[in-house]
């Protein structure tokens, strides 16, 4: 047991390593975690104003099923590629006396704890539930328990699939493979479409969680329900001790460490080279001569060449794209303009966030040649800014205009919405990225840095919200529309000149 | 006496209450190919990272040109040509287009940075790749395509820090024509490295620092009189006995920063 704690210490210790090199990546970390409660709260309040009404929870099995599913999807669909492990593990950890099943145990150890780490939302908003519905200790066992073995079915279950694919790879098992994860996966159709399939009437392991823990809420106690979930953990733990007999060192795959507090982004940069190859492929089209007179318009090609090669623009129109889609769905199914608008306000927001952490993923380790150049620093930054915002913007009015002639929409609102939410979030993201940028803080993990510029974003962006649901309770007449608009993009236009001038002054003490 | 084209004096550097660099004078001529050598974690990159103004000094003066960098922050780039130790190029960008990236950043004229970059890509062989990605390029390859990225703007000085890592023989044989072609132009070249051989065959003078001091500089026979060692005494033989020799006595830190760093780190002392 000595030998499992070691490394489950170890893998702690290089996981969340980069949070102990700076005070600031600690409290970025605080942040973020603190960030987190809101949601915990909120859910709570959402359950016992549902059962204040008399709503019955259970009748949202198959919903909770359909999102746990969904997740389930997320966390399995990696091991139909094997086993892989991390390449100071391959290099230090495997070619060490350490068995399979001590280093499974280590994983597994792990897993759970950064799971608590990342969904500490849940812990919180089951207290915060037990304590406002006042749920007697059964019920809380009852949830404890049943989360405790889904949480265990899903590693022993991915451990020991991700060791039969590396194993025995072959067109028979990636079938076997694909069959089961498509079973397993099935009530997470019903996040996208009708299925005329009621989960509570199938045996799912995820319909027994939401039973279970639906039941708990309730003060109901689903003894048939647990009874399938024990099983589901029982058979789960039953094929891992058996997978994790085989010693499947030798068949593992390498992969850079991918941890949201890493700060080298090897994994991001490996994604973008992988883009590369494909833009390669391609007609590359655009090329950067010699032609663009002024430094300013020479550097925006550049950066458009960029984001047009290393996958940028296609994420933002794909990001834009699916949510075009579920407009016109929403749309032709009679469903309220507002939901639409809803989820405009809600993601938007993580556009310019992609674009931004791209350009930093990419340009980080090349920025010695703009800053040993001896060029006016004010046109590097600009050209960046204008080009993220451009792209921010342009993408989603293209689809908004499009979207007015098909679904007949106003498109007055959402075009202002978009328009303050390119300017103050490419802003404030290119400043975040640019304050925390060189030697000081290069401890500082990405994610960290893109989460309190999210926060920041949606802080600045509280006018254009406040307007923009005003607008929709008050059913404002297009004169006061246009009127607030106006107000509104100039004050999205001031945050941006504003931090503009910021983020220069910040290029200029870079230090590498 | 030939005039300096880069001058360090008193360079000062600490990074998180370590110092990097403790008074370091330097002086390097035009026309010369000047090599710094030292021991890991010398000072060498710092040094130079201070020169090509990605990192600020504690204390000190430097000029390259006559111009001090703290006062003309921008306008004495022009006269440098640098390449890092690590190369990072923008992956994203053909061989062709990063040149003329390079170039228009300095503000070189579009008829200069074609006929230069024609010259550089010739003198490198890397004609077959000029369409291709950074991106598909080896390491040798990316470390010339930066090379000549440096002296696109036919730069005064240029600056190289580990130059002949990951470039094949015949590579390094080429780039050694080149700094000597550029010095017979009246150029300088610095380099930084660790291969002592290379060093005490190309560079006409070498500074061996250590512990982020000068410990001694000048051409090979004036080495050989410092370290008191033979006429056939080689570079290598006279680094280590400097280097073995050095004392570190407690670092000092300049007297303007005591107030401050007393200030700064009570908290954590």
């Amino acid at each position: 047991m000595g030998v499992v704690l070691d490394l489950y210490r170890l893998k702690l210790k290089v996981f969340y390593g980069s949070l102990r090199a700076s005070r600031s990546s600690l409290f970025l970390f605080i942040v973020f975690s603190v960030g987190m409660l809101p949601t915990a709260f909120g859910l709570s309040a959402g359950v016992s104003l549902f059962l204040e009404g008399g709503v019955s929870l259970i009748a949202f099995t198959d919903t909770v099923a359909a999102f746990v599913s969904g997740f389930t999807a997320l966390f399995l669909v990696s091991t139909y590629r094997g086993f892989k492990v991390f390449e100071y593990e391959q290099g230090f950890v495997l070619t060490s006396p350490i068995t399979p099943v001590q280093y499974l145990l280590a994983g597994l150890l792990f897993d759970v704890t950064t799971f608590l780490v990342f969904f500490n939302v849940l812990p919180v908003f089951f207290i915060i539930a037990a304590l406002s519905l006042a749920l007697n200790l059964p019920s809380l066992a009852l949830i404890f328990f049943s989360a405790l073995f889904y949480i265990l079915f899903l590693a022993f279950l991915k451990n020991s699939l991700a060791i039969a694919a590396a194993v025995y790879d072959g067109k028979a098992l990636k079938l076997t493979l694909g069959t089961l994860l498509s079973l397993l996966l099935f009530p997470a159709l019903g996040l996208f479409t009708q299925v005329p399939v009621s989960y509570s009437m199938l045996p799912y392991p995820v319909t027994f969680l939401a039973q279970c823990i639906l039941g708990a809420l309730t003060n109901h106690l689903p003894v048939n329900a647990f009874a399938g979930l024990t099983l589901y953990f029982l058979a789960s733990l039953t094929v891992f001790l058996f997978s994790s007999r085989r010693n499947f060192f030798p068949f593992t795959e390498p992969i850079p460490l991918m941890s949201p507090f890493d700060t080298s982004a090897r994994m991001q940069a490996m994604k973008v080279g992988k883009t590369l190859k494909f833009s390669s492929r391609a007609s590359l089209g655009l090329t950067l001569d010699l032609d663009s007179r002024s430094l300013l318009g020479f550097l925006m090609k550049k950066e458009f060449i960029r984001m047009a090669r290393d996958g940028s623009l296609f994420s933002t129109l794909l990001f834009y794209l699916i949510l075009s889609m579920i407009t016109m769905f929403s749309v032709s199914k009679g469903g309220p303009m507002p939901v639409w608008l809803v989820i405009l306000m809600l993601y938007s927001i993580i556009v310019p966030s992609m674009l931004t952490s791209m350009w930093r993923v990419v340009e980080m380790d090349g920025l010695w040649i703009p800053l040993t150049s001896g060029m006016n620093l004010d046109y590097f930054v600009k050209a960046i800014l204008y080009d993220l915002t451009l792209i921010a913007f342009t993408v989603p009015a293209a689809f908004i205009t499009i979207l007015t002639f098909i679904a007949n929409i106003d498109p007055l609102m959402p075009l202002v919405l978009v328009a303050s939410v390119s300017m103050i979030g490419c802003s404030t993201h290119l400043y975040t990225v640019v304050r925390f940028l060189g030697r000081k803080h290069r401890a500082t993990p990405w994610m960290m840095i893109g989460w309190v510029s999210l926060l920041i974003t949606a802080l600045l962006l509280t006018p254009t919200y406040t307007f923009s649901v005003l607008s929709l309770m008050w059913d404002l007449s297009l004169p006061i529309n246009a009127g607030l608009s106006l107000i509104l993009i100039i004050y999205s236009a001031l945050v941006f000149i504003w931090l503009s001038r910021a983020t220069r002054k910040r290029a200029l003490r870079i230090e590498l | 006496m030939a005039e300096a084209i880069l001058r360090l004096t008193d360079v000062w550097k600490a990074y998180d209450g370590v110092q990097a660099l403790q008074g370091l004078d330097l002086e390097v001529f035009r026309g010369e190919i000047f090599g710094l050598i030292g021991p890991n974690g010398a000072g060498k990159t710092t040094a130079i990272k201070i020169v090509v103004g990605i990192l600020r000094m504690d204390k000190g003066v430097v000029t390259v040109g006559g111009r001090d960098i703290t006062v003309d922050q921008y306008g004495y780039k022009g006269l440098i040509g640098y390449v890092p130790e690590m190369v990072s190029l923008p992956d994203y960008l053909t061989i062709d287009e990063f040149l003329t990236y390079a170039g228009r950043i300095r503000g070189v004229p579009s008829l200069t940075i074609r006929e230069r970059m024609d010259f550089y890509i010739k003198a490198f062989n890397l004609e077959e790749k000029r369409k291709t990605l950074v991106f598909f390029l080896s390491r040798g390859m990316k470390q010339k395509v930066a090379v000549a990225s440096a002296l696109i703007h036919d730069p005064d000085i240029l600056i190289l820090d580990e130059p002949f890592i990951g470039i094949d023989p015949a590579g390094q044989f080429r780039l050694k024509e080149l700094f000597n072609d550029r010095i017979k132009d009246g150029k300088t070249v610095f380099i930084s490295t660790h291969m002592l051989d290379s060093a005490e065959r190309l560079c006409h003078r070498v500074a061996i620092i250590h512990g982020g001091r000068g410990l001694a500089s000048g051409d090979m026979e004036n080495l050989r009189k410092l370290s008191q060692a033979g006429a056939d005494t080689t570079l290598e033989e006279v680094f280590l006995k400097l280097t073995e020799e050095a004392v570190q006595p407690y670092p000092e830190e300049p007297a303007e920063k005591k107030a401050w760093s007393l200030f700064r780190f009570r908290g954590r002392k």
